[in-house]
């Protein structure tokens, strides 16, 4: 006869399963309104489909962990706080709604530690932001010890990209946005959204082409 | 066609890199997510909140309330119109305009539209509906008179229609005064004295006097009927006097009416005599917008008829010259009756008119005229009476004016069809050997036809 801690697992993982299952029918909309009306298993389930897309979205952002974890401590709470007034809509996903937060709390760690990323955002021209890039985070004597792999080579190039290309990429990769969404959640075109991704996946590409 | 926004070259570097990128992302330690921690905060943090319910809104006093009171408001608001409405003069005209509108029986309202009466009903409303009535018949016949005055101020219909709506008011027939300025008076001496008011010519008689007087009171201006029949066209049904009686109907439009039938009369400036003849239409509205009230009681009647200082029908001047005079003797009387008894207030000396729409502006307005008319009520039908005979007299002289041009104009008429005539008189004259007659004739022919041809014979003349 199994034990009781060993049971409770199985039945755990039976139930876990069911969730996924069910988590896999269900859209990220339907399972922010079923934990809006209390549900809070719903919330489980869409924080762990977000949870590391958007640490990672955060802290390639701001580079630092105990403040990536702070900020995306902070994004959730603020999903929380914000559940009575969620309301779904076509033109705005939940990914959407959800990047939206944690790129303003990241806007917000730029206005008080990196102030010069955030000029980057406000200068939205291209060529000027190449000539005012700073140098090279993957120059910096720590992160060129960081760098032992071959495959690490695309993440200090993306660190060596200029913030907006950098949070267009991340939008993409880490938070499945396409194009149209990552121009509505950082507030702009379309135009310039393909533009941020256009630069930050050639630039991405002679990095890797660097290290390789 | 392909989409605009789609980039294959943008799709492709991305797919490349994605691979290289997870590939990356998998290998660096705590890459996965935060911390287990973290996730255990959050969670319970997100049960805590489900737990906790829907936000507690911290509703204050206003935020409760303001539902009740707004509520209790928009009730107080409307009681208030309501009563308003009630207390003001002019809705209750309209809403008693309205009820005898519909009160009259429709299949007289259908007569009316389709055929003209021989002869205008006794209707004491004339209300809206009623004028559009009349204005039909009046173009359905060609040979209708041109159209009635213009229409009343909207605040004299309506005080009339008060008026005439008031209990005890008496329907009156077109020919007789119109009720709506009588007072319910005492009907033992009102009644000998309506008798001969429809045989008075109604031609230019002067305006019904409020409620001092009754019909009959009014004496007939010795004015010969013919000129003023020729001068005012005849009414579909050959009675001058229906459309004259409309004319005495029409209250306000009394001394009006009279001076846009005679242009000189409307010419003329109006005088201290005219202004105190509309005075008392004025003041008898404001006494019978109470009509419960015994304002009748206030000022004299029918019973003050005898003391009425007016000329009798047969006193009445037979010329221009006689009137003129008769009111030059009358207007010294009328002076001094001011000055020893001036009206407080400034009531007599505002204008007709502007004290007409003062009465319209607010039932407030017309209390305080009301108090204020009550007050002078007593001097001023002494002043009345005076304007009466004041105004007896000028309609008179604008009678007599009339009928001298009316008799000229019909002359020069006359002397017109006969331009020929009066060549053959001229040329029969100088057969008979009257050469100097005709030769004044012929004076007088070139001076009135300047141009006409004349025969060869009278040509000769020359």
């Amino acid at each position: 006869m199994p034990s009781g801690s060993a049971a409770s697992g199985r039945q755990w993982a039976t139930l876990s399963a069911d969730m996924a299952e069910s988590a896999d029918s269900d859209s990220d909309e339907t399972l922010m309104l079923r934990y809006r009306d209390g549900d809070a298993g719903a919330f489980d389930l869409l924080y762990a489909r977000h949870r590391a897309g958007l640490f990672r979205f955060i802290s390639h952002q701001c580079r630092q962990a105990e403040r990536a974890q702070e900020i995306f401590q902070e994004v959730w709470m603020k999903v929380i706080g914000a559940r009575d007034r969620y309301y779904p809509d076509e033109n705005a996903q939940f990914r959407t709604w959800l990047y939206t937060i944690a790129r303003n709390a990241v806007m917000d760690y730029f206005r008080g530690q990196a102030k010069g990323e955030l000029q980057l955002f406000e200068n939205d021209d291209e060529e000027s932001v190449v000539v005012q890039l700073p140098a090279p985070r993957t120059e910096l004597p720590e992160v060129r010890a960081a760098s032992r792999e071959q495959g690490e080579a695309i993440l200090r190039a993306l660190e060596a990209l200029p913030a907006p290309q950098r949070e267009a990429f991340l939008m993409y990769e880490e938070g499945g946005l396409s194009i149209e969404e990552i121009a509505k959640a950082a507030g702009i075109t379309f135009e310039a959204a393909k533009s941020r991704l256009r630069y930050a996946v050639a630039k991405l590409r002679e990095g890797l082409r660097e290290y390789a | 066609m392909t989409d605009p926004r789609k980039d294959d070259h943008l799709d492709e570097d991305l797919k490349a890199l994605s691979a290289a990128y997870r590939a990356a992302s998998d290998a660096v330690p705590g890459a996965l997510g935060p911390p287990a921690a973290l996730d255990d905060a959050i969670r319970a943090a997100a049960r805590r909140a489900v737990k906790a319910g829907p936000h507690p809104v911290a509703r204050t006093w206003f935020s409760r309330s303001s539902t009740p009171l707004a509520a209790a408001a928009v009730l107080v608001l409307t009681v208030s119109i309501g009563f308003l409405s009630l207390d003001d003069p002019k809705v209750q005209v309209k809403s008693k305009l309205d009820d005898l509108g519909m009160a009259q029986p429709s299949s007289q309202r259908d007569q009316a539209k389709l055929s003209a009466p021989p002869a205008e009903p006794a209707q004491p409303v004339e209300s809206k509906p009623k004028a559009g009535a009349q204005a039909r018949i009046e173009e359905a016949l060609p040979s209708a008179p041109p159209p009635s005055p213009p229409p009343k101020p909207a605040s004299q219909r309506t005080e009339r229609a008060k008026l005439e709506a008031a209990p005890g008011v008496v329907a009156q027939s077109p020919v007789s005064p119109p009720p709506a300025l009588y007072v319910p008076a005492p009907p033992a001496p009102a009644a000998p004295a309506a008798a001969p008011a429809p045989a008075a010519p109604p031609s230019y008689e002067p305006p019904p006097a409020a409620l001092t007087h009754s019909p009959a009171a009014a004496p007939a201006p010795a004015v010969a009927p013919a000129p003023i029949a020729a001068a005012t066209p005849p009414s579909p049904s050959a009675q001058p006097s229906d459309a004259l009686g409309r004319k005495r109907a029409d209250t306000a439009t009394g001394i009006r009416g009279l001076a846009a039938e005679d242009p000189q009369a409307r010419s003329e400036k109006p005088t201290a005599a005219t202004r105190t003849a509309n005075r008392p239409d004025y003041e008898a509205v404001i006494v019978q917008s109470q009509p419960a009230k015994p304002a009748a009681s206030t000022v004299p009647a029918a019973p003050a008829e005898p003391k009425r200082e007016r000329p009798a029908p047969a006193s009445i001047p037979q010329s221009v010259g006689e009137a003129r005079a008769a009111k030059q003797k009358e207007q010294p009387a009328v002076a001094k009756q001011f000055a020893a008894d001036p009206p407080s207030g400034g009531l007599a000396a505002r204008d007709p008119a502007e004290a007409s729409g003062a009465v319209a502006i607010s039932g407030s307005r017309v209390r305080v005229e009301e108090a204020r008319a009550k007050k002078d009520a007593v001097s001023m039908d002494a002043a009345k009476r005076q304007s009466e005979a004041e105004r007896a007299g000028a309609d008179k002289v604008a009678a007599e004016k009339f009928a001298e041009k009316t008799a000229r104009a019909a002359a020069e008429s006359d002397t017109a069809l006969t331009a020929e005539d009066w060549i053959k008189r001229i040329l029969e004259l100088r057969k008979q050997g009257k050469t100097q007659e005709a030769a004044d004739e012929l004076r007088k022919f070139r001076k009135r036809y300047p141009d006409y041809s004349l025969p060869p014979e009278l040509r000769d003349a020359k």
